[in-house]
């Protein structure tokens, strides 16, 4: 156990096991599927009309969006090489499933079906639409682990796009929740503000959605605040993820 | 018992309980995702009367720490461990109230998670969700119960002698 936790040296043992777990997860997902299914079926049509109404609406905006994003790419490149910059393209990235979205409910991973046989490694940084979504935390040959932001063992380190100020979002334990300890009750934060990874560490990338300031208290005792970023992401209506490798 | 019976009842406890460890249910329905294999094996042991559910413990363990993610032997060891006391107090359990092997149950819910507890702080892993833990117990005590008095009412068995 100990030699586990610090080499990793049972890494063989564990792809065998994941092996044979990968058409349980299979057919779980199956079962999963055909209960949002009829789950589906059963929702009304209003329903489906104004969330049809919905997504028409986004997608005219996304295609005003896209036609303003060549522009605003090649004034970003042009500012990059102003300053000197690295790129900051998405090269090698890769997309993958999410195929189990809890494994305990008090602990934020979820499994995706990706593994080493697809070149994934640990502490890849995964996307989703709305920002980050976590790490890969654990790499077995046709499945990964993802750790999750708001799991209590996960921290990013994050800055405030707003003042540029540096720390580190420790998962809260809560869905949905991050916590910025250590901040200085005279530190330069409103609510709503957003913060987004300041790649410190090499692990995520920066410049990628994290949070924005949801909750705010001044310790009267100590010299500390307690900060709570929200995450945008749903848990329960993502089923893919990109997977980026680090800087 | 036969032989085929012997062998192939764990087995399919065994797999069936993976099964419904991986079924993706989310946090408002927490209720639903007690340690399916753990329950699984708890109803193993009494349905299918094992004199040896080591190799069983032994399984469930490397299975739960893989899906877990925990290092390799925490959960083994817990479950040799509570496999080892099950075998020592079975014949009181079995001879025992339904109420009396609830309560037993429960408190082996509860050494489970303590052990993995204890050796989360052994190896540095910081500790969270001590109620949740708790919680989890009650709910494999409940689950443990609940397929006990469905396979009692199916009359497939009678697992508990003295219920």
């Amino acid at each position: 156990m100990f030699i586990d936790e610090d080499a990793q040296l049972s890494r063989k043992v564990r792809g065998a096991v994941s092996s044979v777990l990968y058409p349980i997860y299979g057919a779980s997902m199956y079962v999963h599927n055909g209960v949002n299914q009829v789950n589906n079926y059963l929702i009304e049509r209003v329903q489906l009309a104004q969330q049809i109404e919905v997504f028409e609406h986004e997608k005219i905006l996304n295609s005003v969006r896209l036609q303003t994003l060549d522009y605003y790419r090649n004034e970003n490149q042009r500012l990059r090489e102003l300053l000197n910059l690295t790129s900051s393209s998405i090269d090698g990235y890769r997309a993958a499933k999410i195929i189990d979205s809890s494994l305990s409910p008090y602990e934020h991973r979820v499994v995706i079906n990706a593994g080493s046989m697809e070149g994934i490694e640990d502490s890849t940084m995964v996307l989703v639409r709305e920002g980050v979504l976590g790490q890969i935390m654990m790499v077995n040959p046709y499945t990964s682990q993802v750790i999750l932001l708001s799991d209590a063992d996960h921290a990013i380190p994050v800055t405030s796009t707003r003042t540029g100020l540096r720390t580190i979002a420790f998962g809260a334990g809560i869905e949905h929740e991050l916590i910025l300890p250590f901040v200085t009750r005279d530190t330069d934060i409103q609510m709503g503000d957003e913060f987004v990874t300041s790649g410190l560490g090499g692990v995520f990338r920066p410049g990628y959605f994290v949070g924005k300031a949801s909750w705010f208290e001044d310790n009267a005792s100590g010299s500390f605040s307690e900060i709570r970023l929200e995450v945008s992401y749903k848990m329960n209506e993502i089923n893919n993820v990109l997977l980026i490798q680090g800087n | 018992m036969k032989y085929g019976n012997y062998f192939l009842q764990p087995f399919v406890f065994f797999f069936f309980g993976i099964f419904l460890e991986l079924l993706p249910i989310g946090i408002n329905f927490a209720i639903f995702h007690p340690r399916w294999i753990i329950v699984l094996f708890l109803v193993s042991f009494f349905y299918t009367e094992q004199r040896n559910p080591y190799l069983y413990a032994f399984f469930s363990g490397l299975f739960l720490d893989v899906l877990y993610g925990s290092p390799l032997g925490q959960h083994m060891s817990a479950m040799v461990i509570l496999a080892f006391i099950l075998l020592s107090s079975s014949r009181s359990i079995l001879r025992g109230p339904l109420f009396q092997a609830l309560i037993t149950i429960f408190f082996y819910a509860i050494f489970f998670e303590v052990v993995i507890l204890l050796i989360d702080g052994f190896i540095g892993i910081s500790i969270t969700s001590i109620s949740d833990r708790i919680l989890l117990a009650i709910y494999n005590c409940f689950w443990w119960l609940s397929l006990y008095l469905v396979l009692d009412l199916l009359r497939f068995k009678k697992i508990l002698h003295g219920s």
